[in-house]
């Protein structure tokens, strides 16, 4: 590996594919913001429904999360991309790949929401209702203002786990970075120092800004009780 | 601060240094060839086969999913082809008692090469000019062609049919510039962004094969003739590119590279590889 990285020529051979190399950046990039939407789409839904009163939606919060949570995302994706087709349903690898890891990462925020949700303190529901606002006005302009707060630094690392996981795509021809470094570390002259290393790079320049941002956030969090004063505004409006 | 990148300056040159070293070290072994004509005396053999002989174990890395070349039985564990029977041959010849088979994958043997965990690679592995930059191949031990392998209701026959189709071929083979140049001279355009689909192992492309993710399974005839099976055939029509296979070993060891390459010649002179060949039920080489 190391004497493959000192090897100029390596170096040189790969950079004349740079196109490549962007094209499936992009890919990762929109894989990763596409699975991102579904995802948070799919966490706050059920992780709404797994904090709610009634036992129907709970139970169907918790089939999804313990389902996702407890298997793994590479069965779930052969599962989709070469067992569906048997069924008629023949999704491209793209597709599968987006709608695998944005499932999967969906169930990881549902959690992340419901430990939000739970983490208001119960007196804020009770002093909502009693204000006279619904349901939906109680989470909306009261409860779910204050959980973002809080649920920012984990559902960050959550968002950095997703943009890794795509790497996923690369085991069903996806066309992604992870692909695309496996195609140059094994074909022609097999130069897998510098393809390896440079998707590394290019998927670690992705997420650090992220998991720093998230850490940095995560600090301020712990320097300023946040909970009190912005909950009094909440609910003194 | 400043030390750290004193201490990282220095690394880096010394790492470099010893990069170059090791190029110029090749280059002045590979230049001079002949230099041990014997291989059989236990004296005055190359250090790195001298390794070998002193561990007593000869590691090789074999395809375990290649009936007939390198195939292990599910069951018995039990090694089996005209690879395994070349790697038992040579660790007999240089009286080294214990062979260590490695499963390697198209993706995964080069790898395993460079890093030292295996001495050597016999798993039906093409020699390319580009890989003759990065790994010693001996002489050839068997040829072989690149065929196709689909669905018998697919309608393909021939190179024409191949258009707008998507065709499965593994991670790290030479199948897909193969079958490129091929289609090309027969003036049918494929490209590696529309027409192919790179999985890490055999078995995955034979299932999306049957899935319908792809129309066409492309690799050396002697893989596909162990994925038949009564829905698919290997399109006879359709035979190209000699690949031509050789034993693999790392770039630096080129004491080890010439002396399995003497191997070779002789056992290809005196019938030794015909009789492997022949006794695993394996295709006779292809004439191109």
């Amino acid at each position: 590996m190391l004497e493959q990285i000192l090897t100029p020529w390596r170096w040189q051979n790969l950079f004349t594919q740079w196109p490549a190399l962007l094209q499936a950046f992009l890919t990762t990039l929109v894989a990763s913001v596409l699975a991102l939407i579904l995802a948070l789409l799919l966490g706050v839904i059920f992780g709404l429904m797994s904090t709610s009163h009634h036992r129907l939606p709970r139970a169907i919060a918790r089939i999804y999360v313990e389902f996702f949570q407890n298997t793994p995302l590479m069965i779930q994706l052969f599962f989709v991309f070469f067992a569906l087709p048997y069924a008629g349903i023949s999704l491209p690898s793209f597709t599968c790949g987006v709608l695998c890891v944005g499932v999967y990462t969906g169930a990881y925020i549902s959690e992340v929401v419901r430990a939000g949700i739970q983490s208001i303190p119960q007196g804020q529901f009770e002093a909502a209702y009693s204000q006279g606002f619904t349901y939906l006005q109680t989470m909306l302009l009261i409860i779910l203002p204050q959980t973002v707060k809080i649920i920012l630094p984990p559902l960050v690392n959550q968002c950095v786990n997703l943009i890794k996981n795509t790497s996923v795509l690369a085991m069903i021809a996806g066309g992604d970075l992870m692909y695309v470094a496996n195609n140059w570390a094994t074909n022609g002259n097999a130069s897998y120092g510098p393809a390896y290393l440079i998707s590394g790079v290019l998927y670690f320049l992705l997420c650090f800004p992220l998991s720093t941002w998230a850490r940095r956030y995560e600090e301020k969090l712990k320097q300023q009780d946040i909970q009190k004063p912005a909950a009094g505004k909440e609910v003194a409006a | 601060m400043k030390n750290w990148k004193k201490l990282l300056a220095a690394l880096l040159a010394g790492a470099m240094c010893f990069a170059f070293a090791a190029c110029g070290n090749d280059s002045g072994a590979t230049s001079d060839p002949g230099a041990q004509g014997s291989q059989t005396s236990g004296e005055d053999l190359p250090a790195d086969v001298q390794a070998i002989v002193d561990r007593g174990v000869l590691r090789v890395g074999v395809k375990t999913d290649v009936p007939g070349f390198g195939y292990q039985d599910v069951l018995t564990e039990e090694y089996s082809g005209m690879e395994i029977d070349l790697a038992r041959k040579i660790a007999e010849t240089l009286g080294v008692d214990n062979v260590e088979f490695t499963a390697v994958t198209a993706a995964t043997r080069g790898q395993l090469l460079d890093s030292g965990d295996i001495d050597m690679v016999i798993a039906t592995f093409t020699i390319k000019p580009d890989r003759l930059e990065s790994w010693n191949f001996t002489t050839p031990y068997y040829t072989d062609a690149v065929s196709l392998l689909v669905k018998k209701d697919s309608g393909i026959a021939d190179f024409a049919d191949l258009e707008g189709k998507v065709i499965g071929v593994s991670t790290g083979s030479t199948s897909m510039e193969a079958l490129i140049a091929a289609a090309g001279e027969a003036g049918v355009t494929l490209t590696q962004g529309a027409n192919f689909a790179e999985y890490a192992t055999y078995p995955e492309i034979k299932t999306a094969l049957d899935a319908g993710r792809v129309d066409a399974f492309c690799v050396d005839g002697s893989i596909l003739s162990g994925y038949l099976d009564d829905s698919v055939e290997i399109l006879d029509s359709i035979k190209f590119s000699p690949q031509e296979y050789g034993i693999a070993t790392k770039l630096s060891n080129t004491g080890l590279a010439e002396y399995l390459d003497n191997l070779i010649a002789t056992w290809l002179e005196d019938g030794t590889i015909d009789q492997m060949i022949a006794d695993n039920g394996v295709a006779a080489s292809f004439q191109g």
